[in-house]
């Protein structure tokens, strides 16, 4: 199994034991995966520096769907394992995106009740 | 062996078992089950995130000024101190694959640390709020948007600084109406009244001019500490020395004096030609475009008031995270001990990796905590 370890070995390789399905992936490929997500923390913390409306949070969340995708991908090893286990998590995803989706649809439509309340309260208060 | 399947020649060995057939079936059920389980964990975090989401969308406001009471230096900090782990929580699975069993306890350990150090720093940040008086589960009074405003800003023709505020003012429904502005247009002109908000200038000069960098400011200290009253808070003295010099009297800080946390919003009221007048002086700094920290014993009460339901948002996200972060701490000391004791194999490292999966999920939920919690612009 020592010829995981040899620098010529790119990307991953197998373990001997292959039915026990597990993969040992290269050290290198782990650790510039590590370098990546550092990388892209810094440009989240520089990005919102940087004035751009509503883009500013469209540009975290992506970084860190990014960020989020690389440590599945590589380092919960899914880009070597099962699809179903894959299938697993983006079936939870889903849900919550319905979930927050339908919620955001819903506090949309009764925003303009929100600030009417908050009009009348402050007129309440000034009074 | 019982089992009968001839086709498998594998021996029955003691971390199998009985009631799966092989070590790989045994493994990959053990996996199945665990990815099974972070889905429902991603479920569970999501109810929070939808109440993330639904707060934000009404009140970005709310987000926009509470936020930087939080370090996000602190939080960068965690960020890589869990990636860092998560780096070494792989590494240490790829040693157990590779039955190097010194080498997955030391990378075991440093995960470990990473917990430790990670805990560190959350001790720190909810220590600081603690001590402002910032706990968890206060009492929110952040309806209405601008009740307080209203009482102390009163537009004044004369000055522009104060027509802003005035323009600003929620409460003239007709005034936004005529405007031909929407709901969503006036909750974004809530946000630059905030910011506009001569308190927040007030803490921020005062932070500026504790450095000396005004002659009046250091004359004025040393005047003050002659009365015998070194109370006067460091956020007033700076502002009233710029906004009337030669007001700076006894009655001046008789009014500052009893109210330390509420200053800025005295000010507001008894000087309100002050703080305009103090930020066109030495210049407005753009908070927007910079993550100052504000802290939270520095602005009024009626300001304390607006940011407790992001606190608790704030404190039910990463406590829940921090619960995990616990609770994965726990299974990597159990890990450690097992794999010290020679339990784990090239063959045997279930455990090793279905920890890691937990471990990784922890990383996983605060990628995305960290730039919705400390990084809202």
């Amino acid at each position: 199994m020592s010829h995981c370890d040899t620098p010529a070995d790119a990307g991953h390789c197998h373990a001997q034991d292959d039915d026990h399905g597990h993969h040992v992936v290269s050290w290198k490929l782990l650790t510039a995966i590590f370098g990546v997500l550092m990388v892209l923390t810094i440009m989240t913390v520089a990005a919102i520096q940087i004035d751009l409306g509503s883009l500013n949070i469209v540009i975290a969340m992506a970084i860190a769907v990014v960020k989020g995708s690389l440590v599945v991908y590589y380092f919960m090893h899914l880009k070597w394992d099962r699809a179903f286990h894959a299938l697993c998590i983006l079936l939870a995803i889903a849900f919550v995106g319905i979930m927050i989706g339908y919620t955001l649809i819903d506090t949309d439509q009764f925003k303009s009740n929100i600030h009417a309340a908050d009009v009348a309260a402050k007129r309440a208060a000034t009074k | 062996m019982s089992h009968g399947h001839d086709d498998h020649k594998h021996a029955h060995p003691p971390y199998l078992a009985h009631h799966f057939d092989t070590p790989a079936q045994q493994f990959e059920n053990g996996k199945l089950g665990m990815w099974i389980f972070l889905g429902t964990e991603i479920l569970m975090f999501g109810g929070l995130f939808a109440l993330y989401t639904l707060y934000r969308e009404n009140h970005p406001e709310v987000y926009l000024y509470a936020h930087k009471m939080l370090n996000w230096k602190l939080g960068a900090i965690n960020t890589a101190i869990l990636l860092a782990s998560s780096w070494t929580m792989v590494m240490g699975v790829r040693a157990a694959t590779l039955n190097q069993k010194r080498a997955l306890v030391a990378w075991l350990v440093a995960t470990f640390m990473g917990g430790i150090g990670f805990f560190t720093v959350k001790s720190i940040e909810y220590g600081t709020k603690f001590e402002h008086g910032l706990y968890p589960m206060k009492w929110n009074l952040y309806y209405p948007l601008d009740s307080t405003r209203a009482e102390v800003s009163i537009p004044n023709p004369a000055n522009p600084s104060e027509m802003l505020s005035g323009s600003l003012n929620l409460s003239n429904e007709k005034y936004w109406k005529d405007h031909g502005l929407t709901c969503r247009q006036v909750q974004l002109a809530c946000i630059d009244h905030l910011e506009h908000d001569p308190s927040m200038h007030i803490i921020e000069h005062a932070e500026g001019a504790m450095h000396g960098e005004t002659g009046h400011s250091g004359h004025a200290a040393g005047h003050e500490s002659k009365d015998g009253s070194a109370e006067i808070t460091e956020l007033a003295a700076p502002a009233l020395v710029t906004g009337r010099p030669e007001g700076f009297g006894s009655n001046a800080q008789a009014r500052v004096a009893p109210h330390p946390a509420g200053t800025a919003a005295l000010q507001t009221k008894d000087g309100a030609d002050t703080a305009p007048s103090l930020a066109q002086q030495l210049g407005t700094p753009d908070i927007r475009t910079k993550h100052h920290e504000l802290r939270y014993t520095q602005i009024s009460p009626e300001e304390q008031d607006r940011v407790y339901i992001f606190f608790s948002i704030y404190y039910f996200m990463t406590g829940l995270h921090g619960l995990h972060v616990a609770i994965g701490m726990a299974i990597i000391l159990w890990l450690i001990i097992k794999a010290a004791k020679g339990h784990f194999s090239a063959e045997y490292n279930a455990p090793v990796d279905i920890g890691g999966l937990y471990w990784h999920l922890v990383d996983l939920i605060w990628i995305f905590l960290f730039p919705l919690l400390y990084l809202i612009h």
